[in-house]
C-alpha cells in the first residue's frame, strides 16, 4: 500500500489551513506533529474523505482516491477527533451500527467486535449505554470502530486523548503490532506516542509540511543541540524570556534546567541525550518559512 | 436492513421515544374523550331510549311527514335556545336527545333536497344537485363530445348511483370525524410529527458521527435509504398511533361504532362525496390517506433535517412551515387563486382529507377532469419523491467542515 498526498490545499474562506502538502506513506505507522491550528485535523479529514480538497489529490498505489472509491472507504479505519455516541446506543449497538455501515455482515461481524472488545478492554461495560461511559472508555470504543474492517490504512485523529498511561501502553501495543502491513496516520499532541510507535514523523505548521524524516533522524539532527544547566529561580525567570526549555527539574537549592539551542548556551552546560520531544520543541520554534 | 433497525432505534424506538409516543396516545385520546363529550351527556339523558326509538323508526329514506314535524319542531327550539353560542346550543341538544332528533332530521332532509335542487349557493364552475346537472346537460346537448359535457354526464351517473341520501345514526363517527379536523392534524399530529422527525440528520452532526459514516461503505447512499424508510415508518406509526387515541377516546364515551355501514355521505363534511363506500370504509380511507400525506410531509422533514445542523432549527423551520401553509387556508379565494397550486397542494392542504375526498373539486390536468383525490395523491408522492432524491444528492455532496 502506497498513499501519496500531493500537493493538497485547503482553504476556509480567506483562510490557508493547508498548503501544498506533499508526502507519501507505506506500511508502517507515520506520526503526524503540529501545534494547535497546524491543519492536522484538516489533512486527517482530506484522507479520510469526509472534506474536499480545494486542490492536490490523494494518490493510492497511484491511483487518484475518488477513482478508488467504494474500495478506498472499505479499506479505510477513521477515529475522528472528537467523538459522540447515541444516547439509545450501547457499546455493542454501537459497534454493530458501525459494522452495518462498513458492509459487514455475518457471524465473523459478532467475533470481530468480541475480540476487539477485549483489545480495548471494553468486554464487560459493552451492554451498557455509551453515554454512561467515561472519557477514556469513549475513546477506547473509538478505536474498536476504527478496527472493525482490519483496515488497511487507519487515520487516527488524536486517538490517545483521555486515555490513562496503561490505556495509552495497551493503544500502542496495539497499533504496533496491528500496523505490520497496514499503513497507520497518527495525529497526536503527544510526542512520546509517536516516538514509541512512529516510523517516520510529519512534522506540520501554519498547513505547510515541514519535515518528514525517521524518528531517529529527528533525533541525531538534535544532537550538540541539548544542553542541561544549573541555575537558581531567580535566574530561570529571566532565562526562560529568551530560550528554549525542554524541561526544569528540582535539584537541591537551584534548577537542573533542559535547554534546546544551537550552540552551548553557558561554559557549564553539559551536553544531553536529545529525544524527539527536543526534536518537535527545536522544529516548531523554528520558523521555517524563513530560510 | 440492519441500517434500517438501528435508524428506528435512534428515532423511534428507544425509552424516551417510546414514552413520548405514550404520552401521544393519551393527549390523543383525551382529545377523542372531548369530541364525544356531547355523546356522553346524550346517553345519560332521561330521554335517551326516546332518542333511540326516534331514530330507528326513521332510519332509512327521506319522509316528508317526519321532515315537516321536525322541521317545525327544530326551528321553535332554534328560536329559543340557539342565540348566537353554537357550543352551547350543540350541548343543549345534547341534553334534550328528542330535540336533538328534529334538529338531525331537520338537516338530513336538507341534505335531501340539495341532492336533488343543488345547494343555495351553486358555484358556476361546478353545479351541484341533480336537477342543476340534468339542465346543464340539455345545454351542452349540442357539445356531446367536449369533457364538460362528458364531466357533467359522469357525475349524474355517479350521483343517481349512490342514490338519494339515507338518515342513519352515526352519532359515533360524528364524533370520529373531528380527528380529522384541520386543527388536530395540522397543530398536533404533523407538529408531532415535526419533533420527532428533526433530529434524523442532525444527529450526526451533533454527536460527530458524520465522519464516521461519511467515511464508511454505507454513508451516502444506503444510510440514506435507512434514514428514508425509517422516517416512512415513523410517520405511519405516529399516524396510526393518533387515530388509534383518537378512535378509542371516542369509544370510551360512545360505547358502540353504530352506523359503520351507512353510506359514505352520511360522514359529516362528505355531504357530496363520490365515494362509493361506507362511513366505516370512508374512516378507514381517511387513516390510510394521511399515512402517505404524513410519509411526505416526514421526508419534507427530513429533508430540512439534511440541510440544517441543528435539532431546534429543523424543528422551528416545520412549525413554521406547517403555520404557514395552514393560513393559506384563511386566504381569500382570489388570493388563493394568485397561489396556485400552493394553495391546494401543499402539505397542509392534502392532509385536510374533508376537502380532498369529502367534495366534487376536480381539476383539469391535459384537459381531463381528475379529482382532488387522484391529483393529491401524485402530488404527495411527486412531493415525497423530490425530497428523497435531494436528500441523497445533498448527502453524497456532504462534507465534515
Amino acid at each position: 500500500m502506497k498513499l501519496t498526498i500531493k500537493n493538497i490545499s485547503k482553504k476556509y474562506g480567506k483562510i490557508q489551513a493547508l498548503d501544498s502538502v506533499s508526502f507519501e506513506m507505506e506500511n508502517g505507522v507515520y506520526g503526524l506533529l503540529g501545534p494547535n491550528g497546524a491543519g492536522k485535523s484538516t489533512l486527517i479529514r482530506i484522507l479520510a474523505g469526509v472534506t474536499e480538497a480545494s486542490s492536490g489529490e490523494v494518490i493510492i498505489n497511484g491511483k487518484n482516491r475518488k477513482a478508488c472509491d467504494p474500495e478506498y472507504r472499505s479499506k479505510l479505519g477513521y477515529l475522528p477527533q472528537t467523538l459522540n455516541f447515541y444516547p439509545c446506543f450501547s457499546g455493542l449497538d454501537y459497534l454493530r451500527f458501525v459494522a452495518a455501515l462498513k458492509g459487514l455482515k455475518g457471524e465473523s461481524v459478532e467475533r470481530k467486535i468480541e475480540s476487539l472488545a477485549e483489545q480495548v478492554s471494553l468486554t464487560q461495560d459493552l451492554h451498557r449505554k455509551c453515554i454512561s461511559y467515561s472519557g477514556g472508555m469513549k475513546r477506547r470504543l473509538g478505536i474498536a470502530q476504527a478496527l472493525l474492517n482490519d483496515p488497511e490504512i487507519l487515520i487516527l485523529d488524536e486517538p490517545t486523548a483521555g486515555l490513562d498511561p496503561h490505556e495509552r501502553i495497551k493503544f500502542r501495543n496495539l497499533i504496533s503490532v496491528f500496523s505490520r502491513d497496514r499503513t497507520v496516520l497518527l495525529s497526536t499532541h503527544i510526542v512520546s506516542d509517536v516516538d514509541s510507535i512512529a516510523k517516520q514523523t510529519v512534522m506540520i505548521k501554519d498547513g505547510r509540511v515541514g519535515k518528514m524524516e525517521r524518528n531517529e533522524h529527528f533525533v541525531d539532527a538534535m544532537e550538540g543541540r541539548v544542553w542541561l544547566l544549573k541555575m537558581t529561580v531567580d535566574e530561570l525567570v529571566v532565562y526562560q524570556n529568551n530560550h528554549l526549555i525542554s524541561n526544569v527539574i528540582p535539584a537541591g537549592n537551584r534548577m537542573e534546567v533542559r535547554v534546546v539551542t544551537d550552540k552551548r548556551p553557558a561554559p557549564d552546560a553539559v551536553a544531553a541525550m536529545p529525544t524527539l520531544e527536543d526534536a518537535y520543541l527545536y522544529e516548531f520554534n523554528f520558523d521555517w518559512r524563513t530560510v | 436492513m440492519i441500517l434500517f433497525q438501528y435508524e428506528m432505534k435512534k428515532l423511534l424506538f428507544n425509552k424516551s421515544r417510546i414514552i413520548l409516543l405514550a404520552v401521544i396516545f393519551i393527549i390523543c385520546m383525551l382529545m377523542g374523550l372531548l369530541s364525544a363529550e356531547g355523546s356522553l351527556a346524550l346517553r345519560k339523558s332521561a330521554d335517551y331510549s326516546e332518542y333511540i326509538r326516534l331514530v330507528s323508526e326513521n332510519t332509512g329514506g327521506f319522509n316528508p311527514e317526519q321532515f315537516a314535524k321536525s322541521k317545525a319542531i327544530s326551528e321553535a327550539t332554534e328560536v329559543e335556545y340557539r342565540k348566537g353560542n353554537e357550543d352551547g346550543f350543540y350541548m343543549y341538544l345534547h341534553r334534550n336527545p328528542v330535540q336533538k332528533f328534529h334538529n338531525d332530521y331537520t338537516k338530513f332532509g336538507k341534505r335531501v333536497h340539495e341532492y336533488w335542487n343543488g345547494p343555495e349557493y351553486q358555484d358556476e364552475a361546478n353545479i351541484l344537485g341533480i336537477y342543476p346537472i340534468q339542465e346543464k346537460l340539455k345545454e351542452l346537448s349540442g357539445k356531446t363530445g367536449t369533457n364538460e359535457y362528458r364531466y357533467y354526464k359522469k357525475r349524474l351517473d355517479t350521483e343517481l348511483s349512490l342514490g338519494e341520501p339515507v338518515f342513519r345514526n352515526t352519532l359515533f363517527w360524528d364524533n370520529f370525524s373531528l380527528a380529522f379536523d384541520p386543527s388536530r392534524v395540522g397543530f398536533l399530529l404533523l407538529m408531532f410529527l415535526a419533533f420527532i422527525i428533526s433530529p434524523v440528520f442532525t444527529q450526526e452532526v451533533q454527536t460527530d458521527m458524520d465522519s464516521i459514516i461519511l467515511c464508511s461503505v454505507k454513508g451516502r447512499r444506503e444510510i440514506v435509504t435507512a434514514k428514508l424508510l425509517s422516517v416512512c415508518m415513523t410517520s405511519a406509526i405516529l399516524t396510526a398511533v393518533f387515530f388509534s387515541g383518537m378512535f378509542i377516546g371516542n369509544y370510551i364515551f360512545n360505547g358502540d361504532i353504530n352506523g359503520f355501514d351507512a353510506p359514505a355521505r352520511c360522514f359529516a363534511g362528505f355531504t357530496w362525496t363520490t365515494l362509493d363506500m361506507t362511513v366505516g370504509g370512508v374512516a378507514m380511507l381517511g387513516v390510510l390517506w394521511l399515512i402517505p400525506v404524513t410519509m411526505a410531509f416526514g421526508l419534507a422533514m427530513g429533508l430540512i433535517s439534511a440541510k440544517s445542523k441543528n435539532q431546534t432549527a429543523t424543528f422551528g423551520l416545520g412549525v413554521a412551515m406547517i403555520l404557514t401553509l395552514s393560513l393559506f387556508g384563511f386566504l381569500r379565494d382570489d388570493l388563493k387563486k394568485m397561489l396556485g397550486p400552493l394553495a391546494d397542494f401543499n402539505y397542509v392542504a392534502i392532509s385536510i382529507y374533508g376537502s380532498v375526498f369529502g367534495g366534487v373539486k376536480v381539476y383539469n390536468v391535459f384537459g381531463k377532469a381528475v379529482s382532488y383525490g387522484a391529483v393529491a395523491l401524485a402530488v404527495c408522492f411527486a412531493l415525497g419523491a423530490v425530497a428523497a432524491l435531494i436528500i441523497y444528492m445533498a448527502q453524497k455532496r456532504r462534507m465534515v467542515v
